[in-house]
């Protein structure tokens, strides 16, 4: 059902009230959500007290962690407790990636997605903020990114997160709860559609008719951002050609931030970073009489590829591996663009689908066919 | 991508992951022999296909390994039901990450039942002969 949330010229106050309404009238005992902290940062935490609600900030255009494994750290196991979760697209994308790894589940939890415009890197939100000092400056920020986007999606903002500009997906799907933010006034109302149990609960009544606007600003965004993508994605295919995955990632430091923050690598423990690939000194000194010289520490392609090999069938395109890299390195952008080549054959599309399964645990006998290989 | 000069005498060097069930121990004598007599090529066995990790593939690769052939049973014959279909998933990421790496044609998952003599030894002079046009692996040596 849809309902319409009235605004007062005052979304962000309007979102808040209604996260306040989901805890007061128990439809969750806690929210995952985007909280303001006194010195103005803004993080994930979960919270159980409507009151300290005022400090959500959901709208807020920053991104510095993937809140998608906060949400499987509160959800995986049991006991657990109604939990909701206010997520971005691409974070609502790498639940579900998650949830079939096994490390979220969508058991008693609601999902509340907004549409979003693009966020910046955590240091430029922090400039940008220190120049806004009162709410009504800062709402001008998340404001001006949504009205850019509805007036001319053809028109990338260069200070966005890589990612965020070429992010062909910036649109909610599939949650439980909608903010319908593309092609929102935000001053009158915001149209929002939830289940008719929720809407019923919280005391919120349908409008009817469809959300032609949205419809008409998703289409347009996703095809302008569609070829931003497609051009960016030929570019790198020109690059990986070229100077192969080596060259592109040639100055890769190895710190490893690229999975540390991606919420598809939940290995507990990962090979890179156990002692399984220290080898005896006398190994390497082998290693560098056969091939002349040997580079060290020798595994940063053996890292990247891996790591390729892990979970680029499940990248989801949150660029938080090119937000993280200390070397200014196109992480992500090496990762979609080698995704998209792999994927093709299974037909995969990461973050869809809850039911359909990863492609490398299905088994179906006729997805593969013999090559001619061993015959007479 | 780097690539190494070759040395006039170099021969590559192969290393075999070869599926117990199907090659390893029942496959003729003659043909294991054969191969295993070859100073530059490796011969080892893996339980089944489905145990086979991309990871292993990329550490011979990364440790200096030219090529790699990855043997098992053919589609349907897994005594394990689904462990060479499992192998096709995962070996066809592999390729597709080893092609974006520049190292196209370093790796090949090939299948063969005991019954087929001479095919092994066969296989193992194909994956040399192309190793060897693209020459000894620079990958990660740089």
């Amino acid at each position: 059902m849809r309902v319409t949330i009235p605004a007062e010229k005052d979304a962000l106050k309007a979102v808040r009230g209604f996260l306040k309404q989901l805890l007061e009238a128990k439809v969750v005992d806690a929210l995952v959500v985007p909280m303001e902290t006194p010195a103005g940062a803004i993080t994930p935490a979960l919270v159980a007290d409507p009151g300290l609600l005022d400090a959500a900030n959901p709208l807020a255009p920053v991104m510095g962690l993937n809140t998608a494994r906060v949400v499987g750290r509160v959800t995986v196991r049991e006991p657990r407790l109604r939990i909701g979760a206010v997520l971005r697209p691409c974070e609502l994308r790498a639940l579900v990636e998650l949830i079939k790894l096994k490390q979220a589940d969508p058991a008693d939890l609601v999902t509340i997605g907004f549409d979003c415009a693009g966020t910046y890197d955590v240091p430029d939100y922090v400039a940008k903020t220190q120049k806004r000092k009162t709410p009504k400056a800062k709402a001008k920020l998340w404001r001006d990114l949504y009205g850019k986007l509805g007036a001319a999606p053809s028109v990338t903002v260069p200070a966005l997160r890589d990612a965020c500009q070429m992010c062909e997906k910036p649109h909610v799907e599939g949650a439980d709860v909608t903010f319908e933010l593309f092609g929102a006034d935000m001053i009158a109302g915001i149209p929002v559609t939830l289940p008719d149990e929720m809407a019923e609960t919280l005391g919120l009544s349908a409008v009817e008719g469809e959300n032609d606007v949205r419809a008409a600003m998703v289409e347009s965004v996703v095809a302008e951002r569609t070829r931003v993508r497609d051009a960016r994605f030929g570019e790198m295919r020109q690059r990986l050609e070229g100077e192969g995955i080596e060259g592109v990632l040639a100055t890769c430091v190895r710190c490893h931030n690229c999975m540390t923050v991606c919420p598809i690598c939940y290995c507990k423990t990962c090979l890179f970073k156990s002692p399984a690939l220290d080898h005896e000194p006398a190994q390497y000194v082998e290693w560098a009489q056969r091939k002349g010289a040997y580079r060290m520490l020798g595994d940063t392609m053996l890292f990247h590829l891996t790591r390729l090999n892990h979970m680029v069938l499940s990248c989801i395109g949150c660029g938080m591996c090119t937000s993280a890299c200390p070397a200014d390195l196109p992480v992500g952008l090496v990762f979609r663009t080698i995704g998209q080549d792999v994927r093709q054959p299974f037909g995969y599309t990461p973050g869809g689908d809850v039911e359909e399964p990863l492609p490398l645990i299905a088994f179906r006998e006729d997805e593969w066919v013999e090559s001619s290989v061993g015959e007479e | 991508m780097s690539t190494i000069q070759a040395q006039p005498d170099w021969e590559p060097r192969i290393v075999i992951f070869l599926c117990d069930w199907c090659l390893y121990s029942e496959l003729d004598r003659a043909d294991i022999v054969k191969v295993q007599a070859q100073p530059n090529v490796r011969i080892v066995k893996i339980p089944c296909l489905g145990r086979m990790d991309p990871l292993h593939v990329l550490m011979a690769l990364q440790e200096g390994i030219d090529g790699v052939l990855i043997a098992g049973c053919h589609l349907g014959d897994c005594h394990y039901r689904q462990g060479n279909f499992m192998a096709e998933n995962r070996v066809s990421v592999l390729l597709r990450v080893l092609e974006a790496a520049g190292e196209k044609g370093r790796a090949r998952l090939a299948h063969v039942s005991t019954a087929e003599r001479g095919v092994l030894p066969r296989l193992v002079e194909e994956v040399k002969e192309e190793v060897k046009a693209l020459g000894p692996i620079g990958l990660f040596a740089t």
